[in-house]
C-alpha cells in the first residue's frame, strides 16, 4: 500500500469508490483506498470465519460480491437505502455456472434488503460480523444518535466494523472540504474515537482502532486516510430480552434473494460424489492399464518404474500428505476380476477429493446405487477394465 | 451451445456476421451501446454501399430512395474500427412492390394448417419514437463511467430510463430543448459543462432501434437473473444434473430482434448449455495414463488447443490457445500494479482458491479483442489447469450413446414442450415487475402468445427411380421400402474396389461383402469382388496399406473400422481426399454387428458408396429445367489458425441428380471462394456433356459442416452480385433461430413427417412452406427471399440437422400457383450423417483445402465426394414449369 504522488489530470471519481483525487497534487492510493478498505474486511473474515455477515449500506453491493468466495459465510446480507441500486446489482451475487460444477460445502444464502439502518429489522439480529464501512458520515445527527442503539443494541453482533473518513488527512487534499458532497460531517481521530468509545462502553464492546490509506511521507502525523473501529462483543451470553420480544420484527423489503448450491443438498452431493468417484475409478483404471502395459513390455528388458505417477519428462498429479498416503495404503486396493475392474468403496474414501465429503461408506452405497455400477455385495465400484475409447499409445 | 460450437460461433463472428450480431457485442456492456452507432450521414450519400454495381443497381437504387428513406441516414459502411458487413441490404425494401411477390408468398395449393413460430410481437406506443441525442463534456472527460456518473446527476431531467455509451444517449423522451446546457461537479470541486444535442428521432423500425431493443432486452434478461453465456441467457436455478457423466445442463434461451416485414419481432429458442464437472487437470492427468511420457505434451496440446474452459472464480470463459510448460503455479506474474506474485497467491488472495498441484502447466488464452476502440491489446490470459473447468461434450461422449441418450432426455423437446419453454420466458418477462417497470418506462411492450400463422402441407412428391414412379407415406419421409428392388437411376459398375478390415473384423467384412453381393443386383450395381486386405489395428497401418494398394485404377475405398475413434477416421478420409483423391467409405464394424439390421445397412451401404463413385439413385420432377444447384458449406476449423474452408457441390444435370464437388480454402469468409467456385463451376457447365444452365441456385450454410439441407435458388436476371454467399451465409446464421412450430400435429405430437428431414436414410426432405408473416424482413437477406427453416420435430428421430430453404419469388410463384405442389426436397446422397458410415457430425474432418480448380486436369479426378462437401442434390418438384427470363 503506497502512495503515487503526480502532477497530472486524472479521472478516477468512480461510482462513489472514488479516491481522493485533485488537479494539481495527487494523492492516488496503490491499491485504490476502496479496495484497501474491502481487503481490511476480507482479512478479518478470514481470520475470524464469521458464518453470518451483513453489509450495511452496501451499495452496488461490490463488498459482498468479494465475500460471497468465502466458504465460511453461509448468510450473506446487504443493507441499503437505494433500492435501485440493490436491484439492479443483485444479479452479481447470483451463483456462478462454476458454483454449480464445483459447488460449496456450506450453503450460503444471499439477501438484499431495503432499508435504513436506523430501523429495526429482527433479520439481522445475531449475526456474527456485521460492517459499516463508509455509513456513518452519510448519517445526519438525529439519524447518528439512533445508529448505536440499534446495531449495537438491537442487531448486537458479534463483532462490528465502522469505517468513516479521518479528516485530518483532508488538507492533503487542496480542495477539498468534504469528500462527498452528501457527507455531513467527517471527524478527526479523536472525535471518531470518542464516539466510538463512548458506544462501546455502552453497549458492552471493545474496541480497536486502526485504518487504511497510509500518508505520505512526511505527513505521518495526520493519520491514516480512512479510520477504522474493529468492535468485539466482551461477553457471549445468548441473545438478550429485547430479541425475542421483538421476534419477527420485519421492516426491511428484501430485493433480491439467492441460495447457493452446496454439499449439504442431497442431489448436490451425489452430483458430486458421482463425478469424484467416477473420475477416481477411471484415473485408476487407466493407471492399472498403464501398469499391465508396462510390466508386458518391461518384461526381462527394462525395469518397471516403481511409481508409475513419474514419468520421465514431467511430474503431474497432486501430492498426498504422508496421513493421506497412509490412509489410502491401509484401505482395501483396487482388483482385476473377468475383464472388470473393482475399486473398493473404502479405498475411493481414503483418497482425499472424496474423504473431504461429507459420507461414510453407507451413505456412499445408497447415494451411488442408481448411477455407478457396484459390485454384487456393494462394497466396490466395477467398470469394464477396456474401454473401446481407450487411446492406445503405440498408435499414434 | 456445445464449446466447439461456441469456438464455431466466435470464430464466425469475426467476419462477416460481426454487424448482424451488433446487439449480442454490445450486450457486453449491458445498456451502453458502445460509440460506433452511426452518425447521421449527408443527404443521399450511398456511397460504401459495396455490391450495388451496374445496372441492376442503379435501378434498385431509386427504388431504395423512395422506399427506404429512413434508412438513408444510416450507412453502416460509415461505422468506424472494425470491418463491419456491408448493409447494402438493409436499403433494400422492394418486395411488396414486386409484383411477383404480391401474391406468391401465400400459395394455394396443398391443405392449409395453423403453425405458429418462435416469435413474440414487440409492440410500442402509437407515436413512439426514440430519441438519440449526442452529449459533449467540456472539459473533456475521457472515462466513460465519469462521463456517466456526471450525467446522470440530471436524472431528474433525463428520466430513470436511458441508454448511455459515453457519448451517445438513447431516451424515450424528446427533452424541451434540441440542445441542453448542464452543469456538474466532479467529485474534486471541478465543474464541467455538458451539452445535450438532439440527433435523431428514430421510428420504431429504424435499424438503430433494432440495436437498441437488443440491448435493453438484454438488459431485461439480466435483470431476471438469467445469466449470459456466449450470446446466450441461461436460468441458473434450474440446473439439470447428469451425475452418471459428470455433467450439467443449463437450460436458457437464445434470443433475437428483428424486424420481419411489418413488425419487429423477438425470436426466442430453447438452448441447453451442457457443463462438466472436470478440471483440465483431470483431463490431462487421465490422458496422461494413456500417452507414452515424451509424446504426453504433443498429446494433450492436441486435445485441448481449441476448447472452451470455464473458470469458476470469475465465471468466465477461455479459449484455450496453448499450454506454457515452462510455467507451473509458483510462477510469478506482474499484477496491474506492478507487483510480482505467483500464481499460487494470486489466486488465494484475490478468489479464495487453493490449487493444490504445484507442477501443472499453465493454459494461455489469447483475449480476442482490444479493450475498447483503438485501445491495447491485452495480454494473453494465464489459467490454472486445475481452476478450469470443461465445457461442452467430446467426441467420445458424442458417440457414447448413453451419454446422448441422457442428454436427448433432457435437451430433445417436441413441438409442445419447445413451445411451453419458449412461452416461458415470456412468461417471466410478463410477471416480473422489475422487467414490466422498465418496459413501461420505455414504451414498448411484448404480445403474450407465440406468433400463429398459416402454412400449407403440400402434397407428396412421386419418386422416380429405374423407370417406375413411387408414392411414398409422408409420415415417415422415407421411401427405401417402396423403391426396395428398384434399379437406380444410373450406377457405376464396381470392378477395382478395397475392403479394408482388421484380424478381428474378418467375419463382419466377409458377411458384408456377401450383403453386398445380395442387395446390388436390384439396384442395378454390377459389383465384383472386392480386394480384401486386412491389417493391423492402427492408424499407421491403414494409411500404409493405402498408400500401397490405392491406384488410380481403384474406384472406391471400403474401409471397417472396430471403433468409433475419430483420428482413425481423420487420417483416412484426410489421405483419401487430400493425398491420394478416391472415393472411400468407412464403417464401423459394430453397425454390421445386427443380424436382423444386416441387409438394410447392406442397401445403405451400396446406395451411398453408388453416390460416392457417381452414381444416382433417383429422382423427383424438376419443374426447372436448364437449371443448376450450387450447395455451399463451410468449416471453420477452429484450431489451427481459425482457418475456415468452404466446399462445394453443384448438379450438372437436368434432373439435378448428378453432382459436381469442389473446394476452395478461405480466410477471408465465404466470398472470395464463393463466387470464385460459381465461376468454377459455371465453366464446367460450358463443357459438352453438361446441360447448360440457364440458372444457377446456391444453398449456404455457413455453419461448421453440420449438414444442412438448404437451398437458394437463383434466377439469371437476378445480377451475379446477389448471388454472392456474403448475404446468404448470414441468413444460415439467422434462420438458425427461427422454427415453425405445428401445433396441428399435437395430439399425435408427430408431424407429418415431410416437414423434417430424415436421418439415416439418405434422404432428407423438406416441404417448402409457404406464409406471409415471418418472411424475413429486408435485412440480411437476398433481397425478396423468403426463407423458412424447419426443424427435425422427432423427437425420437435423432439429432437434426436443421433446414433453412431459400427460394427466390419466381420459385414461390410458381410453387404458389401452379396446381401441384412445388416442394424442395433436398436429398443429401452421400455421408449424411447417421447414416451407416462412422457419423462426423458436428465436425467434418478439416482436410487441408483441396486446391484443386476445377478447370484444370486434375479435377477429373476429384473425388465426387469430400467429407465436409456432402453431395448434395437439390430437386422440384410440380409442374412442368415453363422457363421465361
Amino acid at each position: 500500500m503506497e502512495i503515487e504522488e503526480k502532477n497530472v489530470q486524472s479521472n478516477s471519481v468512480v461510482d462513489g469508490n472514488f479516491e481522493e483525487v485533485c488537479p494539481e497534487k495527487i494523492i492516488k492510493f496503490k491499491p485504490p483506498l476502496y479496495k484497501q478498505r474491502y481487503q481490511f474486511v476480507r482479512d478479518l473474515v478470514r481470520r475470524h470465519e464469521p458464518k453470518k455477515v451483513a453489509d450495511l449500506g452496501c451499495g452496488d453491493t461490490e463488498l459482498l460480491r468479494l465475500l460471497k468466495i468465502y466458504p465460511c459465510i453461509q448468510l450473506l446480507v446487504g443493507v441499503d437505502i437505494d433500492e435501485e441500486k440493490l436491484q439492479s446489482n443483485g444479479h452479481h451475487l447470483s451463483p456462478y455456472l462454476g458454483e454449480f460444477v464445483k459447488p460449496r460445502d456450506l450453503d450460503l444464502t444471499v439477501t438484499l434488503y431495503h432499508g435504513s439502518v436506523v430501523e429495526r429489522d429482527s433479520r439481522l439480529v445475531g449475526f456474527d460480523l456485521i460492517t459499516c464501512i463508509e455509513l456513518i458520515e452519510h448519517l445526519d445527527s438525529d439519524h447518528l444518535a439512533r445508529f448505536p442503539e440499534v446495531v449495537f443494541g438491537y442487531l448486537s453482533p458479534v463483532m462490528i466494523v465502522i469505517s468513516t473518513p479521518n479528516s485530518e488527512f483532508n488538507p492533503l487534499f487542496p480542495i477539498v472540504t468534504l469528500r462527498d458532497a452528501d457527507h455531513k460531517f467527517e471527524w478527526n481521530r479523536m472525535e471518531f474515537q470518542t464516539w466510538a468509545l463512548q458506544v462501546a462502553n455502552h453497549y458492552n464492546y471493545s474496541v480497536e482502532f486502526t485504518g487504511v490509506g497510509k500518508p505520505p511521507a512526511g505527513a505521518e502525523h495526520v493519520g491514516f486516510c480512512t479510520q477504522i473501529g474493529v468492535f468485539r462483543k466482551n461477553s457471549r451470553e445468548a441473545p438478550g430480552p429485547c430479541v425475542s420480544e421483538q421476534h419477527d420484527h420485519h421492516v426491511y423489503k428484501a430485493v433480491y434473494t439467492t441460495s447457493y448450491p452446496s454439499l449439504q443438498q442431497e442431489r448436490v452431493l451425489k452430483f458430486e460424489l458421482v463425478g469424484e468417484v467416477l473420475f477416481q475409478v477411471e484415473h485408476l483404471r487407466l493407471r492399472h492399464l498403464r501398469t499391465l502395459r508396462e510390466e508386458k513390455r518391461g518384461a526381462g528388458t527394462v525395469p518397471v518404474p516403481k511409481d508409475p505417477s513419474v514419468a520421465p519428462s514431467l511430474m503431474l498429479g497432486a501430492l498426498f500428505t504422508e496421513a493421506e498416503k497412509a490412509r489410502i495404503e491401509n484401505s482395501p486396493k483396487p482388483f482385476c476380476e473377468g475383464g472388470r475392474f473393482f475399486v473398493p468403496l473404502q479405498r475411493l474414501l481414503a483418497y482425499p477429493r472424496l474423504h473431504r465429503l461429507p459420507v461414510d461408506e453407507e451413505r456412499m452405497r445408497s447415494l451411488l446405487a442408481d448411477s455407478v455400477c457396484l459390485s454384487s455385495d456393494g462394497s466396490a465400484v466395477t467398470v469394464d477394465l477396456h474401454n473401446t475409447w481407450d487411446c492406445d499409445p503405440e498408435d499414434n | 451451445m456445445t464449446g466447439r460450437a461456441r469456438a464455431r460461433a466466435r470464430g464466425r463472428a469475426r467476419g462477416q456476421d460481426e454487424a448482424q450480431h451488433m446487439g449480442a457485442a454490445l450486450s457486453q456492456q449491458p445498456g451502453y451501446p458502445q460509440p460506433r452507432l452511426p452518425h447521421p450521414l449527408a443527404e443521399g450519400d450511398l456511397v460504401g454501399r459495396g455490391r450495388q454495381r451496374g445496372a441492376a443497381g442503379a435501378t434498385a437504387k431509386s427504388q431504395e430512395l423512395q422506399i427506404s428513406a429512413g434508412f438513408q441516414e444510416l450507412s453502416l459502411a460509415e461505422r468506424g474500427g472494425r470491418r463491419r458487413r456491408d448493409f447494402h441490404d438493409l436499403g433494400v425494401n422492394t418486395r411488396q412492390s414486386l409484383d411477383h411477390v404480391k401474391e406468391s408468398k401465400t400459395g394455394s395449393s396443398g391443405i392449409k394448417v395453423r403453425l405458429s413460430t418462435n416469435h413474440f410481437r414487440l409492440t410500442s406506443r402509437p407515436q413512439w419514437a426514440l430519441y438519440q441525442y449526442h452529449v459533449d463534456y467540456s472539459p473533456l472527460m475521457e472515462a466513460r463511467r465519469l462521463r456517466s456518473a456526471l450525467l446522470f446527476q440530471h436524472e431528474d431531467l433525463i428520466g430513470r430510463s436511458h441508454a448511455f455509451d459515453g457519448t451517445i444517449l438513447f431516451l424515450p423522451i424528446r427533452l424541451q430543448h434540441k440542445v441542453t446546457e448542464l452543469s456538474s461537479l466532479t467529485r474534486n470541486g471541478e465543474r464541467v459543462r455538458i451539452t445535450i444535442a438532439l440527433t435523431n428521432e428514430l421510428p420504431p423500425t429504424s435499424p438503430t432501434c433494432l440495436q437498441f431493443y437488443n440491448i435493453i432486452f438484454r438488459r431485461l434478461l439480466k435483470i431476471m437473473n438469467l445469466q449470459q453465456i456466449g450470446r446466450n441467457y441461461y436460468n441458473p436455478h434450474d440446473p439439470i444434473d447428469i451425475p452418471n457423466h459428470r455433467l450439467v445442463i443449463w437450460p436458457g434461451f437464445t434470443t433475437s430482434i428483428l424486424q420481419y416485414e411489418n413488425n419487429i419481432m423477438l425470436c426466442t429458442d430453447v438452448s441447453h448449455k451442457v457443463l462438466r464437472s472436470e478440471t483440465v487437470l483431470d483431463f490431462m492427468l487421465n490422458l496422461y495414463h494413456q500417452t507414452e511420457g515424451h509424446k504426453f505434451q504433443e498429446q494433450v496440446a492436441k486435445e485441448l488447443i481449441g476448447l472452451i474452459v470455464l473458470t469458476k472464480y470469475n465465471n468466465k470463459t477461455y479459449r484455450v490457445d496453448d499450454i506454457d510448460w515452462d510455467q507451473n503455479p509458483k510462477s510469478t506474474f506482474k499484477k496491474a500494479d506492478g507487483s510480482e506474485v505467483s500464481f499460487l497467491e494470486y489466486y488465494q488472495q484475490q478468489y479464495n482458491q487453493e490449487i493444490t498441484d504445484l507442477k501443472q502447466p499453465v493454459l494461455v488464452s489469447q483475449p480476442k479483442r482490444r479493450r475498447g476502440p483503438g485501445g491495447t491489446m491485452p495480454g494473453p490470459a494465464m489459467l490454472i489447469p486445475e481452476l478450469c473447468y470443461l465445457t461442452g461434450l467430446t467426441d467420445k461422449m458424442r458417440n457414447d450413446f448413453t451419454v446422448m441418450k441422457e442428454l436427448a432426455a433432457h435437451t430433445r423437446l417436441t413441438p409442445e414442450q419447445r413451445q411451453r419453454e419458449v412461452g416461458r420466458l415470456i412468461d417471466y418477462i410478463h410477471k416480473d415487475d422489475n422487467v414490466q417497470r422498465e418496459l413501461r418506462d420505455w414504451g414498448l411492450s411484448f404480445d403474450s402468445n407465440l406468433l400463429s400463422f398459416s402454412g400449407r402441407i403440400l402434397q407428396t412428391e412421386k419418386i422416380h427411380q429405374g423407370g417406375k414412379t413411387f408414392d411414398y407415406s409422408p409420415q415417415f419421409a422415407d421411401w427405401s421400402k417402396e423403391t426396395r428392388g428398384a434399379p437406380l437411376i444410373s450406377a457405376r459398375p464396381l470392378d477395382n474396389w478395397l475392403m479394408i478390415y482388421t484380424r478381428k473384423n474378418y467375419e463382419a467384412a466377409n458377411s458384408l461383402i456377401q450383403n453386398l453381393f445380395k442387395v446390388t443386383p436390384a439396384m442395378g450395381i454390377q459389383m465384383k469382388k472386392a480386394i480384401m486386405i486386412e491389417v493391423d489395428d492402427r492408424t499407421e497401418a491403414y494409411l500404409r496399406v493405402l498408400r500401397q494398394k490405392v491406384t488410380s485404377d481403384t474406384q472406391i475405398v471400403v474401409c471397417l473400422l472396430s471403433s468409433n475413434r475419430k483420428d482413425k477416421y481423420d487420417a483416412i478420409k484426410k489421405y483419401l481426399c487430400t493425398d491420394c483423391p478416391t472415393p472411400s467409405q468407412c464403417v464401423v464394424a459394430r453397425t454390421l454387428g445386427k443380424q436382423q439390421t444386416a441387409m438394410a445397412i447392406a442397401t445403405k451401404i451400396a446406395l451411398q458408396m453408388s453416390c460416392k463413385m457417381g452414381g444416382e439413385l433417383w429422382r423427383v420432377d424438376m419443374p426447372l429445367k436448364l437449371a443448376m444447384i450450387v450447395g455451399i458449406d463451410c468449416y471453420h476449423d477452429t484450431t489451427a489458425g481459425r482457418r475456415s474452408i468452404a466446399g462445394f457441390v453443384a448438379s450438372i444435370n437436368e434432373g439435378m441428380t448428378r453432382p459436381r464437388p469442389g473446394a476452395g480454402g478461405r480466410t477471408q469468409g465465404v466470398p472470395a471462394s464463393g463466387s470464385a467456385g460459381v465461376e468454377q463451376l459455371q465453366r464446367v457447365h460450358a463443357e459438352p456433356d453438361h446441360c447448360v444452365p440457364g440458372r444457377r441456385g446456391r444453398r449456404p450454410a455457413e455453419d461448421t459442416g453440420e449438414l444442412r439441407g438448404s437451398a437458394v435458388l437463383g434466377l439469371p436476371e437476378v445480377p451475379r452480385e446477389r448471388l454472392q454467399p456474403k448475404t446468404d451465409s448470414d441468413c444460415g446464421e439467422e434462420t438458425r433461430e427461427r422454427q415453425i412450430f405445428c401445433p396441428l400435429w399435437r395430439k399425435t405430437s408427430e408431424p407429418p413427417a415431410r416437414d423434417c428431414h430424415r436421418r439415416g436414410g439418405h434422404q432428407a426432405r423438406v416441404v417448402r412452406l409457404l406464409h406471409r408473416e415471418p418472411g424475413r424482413a429486408e435485412r440480411q437477406c437476398v433481397p425478396h427471399t423468403l426463407q423458412c427453416h424447419l426443424r427435425q420435430q422427432r423427437p425420437e428421430a435423432g439429432p437434426h440437422p436443421a433446414a433453412d430453404v431459400q427460394a427466390l419469388p419466381h420459385l414461390l410463384q410458381l410453387a404458389g400457383h401452379h396446381p401441384r405442389p412445388c416442394a424442395v426436397p433436398v436429398c443429401a446422397q452421400a455421408g449424411l450423417p447417421g447414416g451407416p458410415e462412422h457419423p462426423q457430425r458436428a465436425k467434418p474432418v478439416p482436410v487441408q483445402p483441396p486446391l484443386l480448380p476445377l478447370t484444370s486436369p486434375a479435377a477429373a479426378r476429384f473425388p465426387p465426394s469430400l467429407p465436409g462437401c456432402q453431395a448434395f442434390t437439390v430437386t422440384f418438384l410440380g409442374e412442368t414449369w415453363e422457363e421465361h427470363g
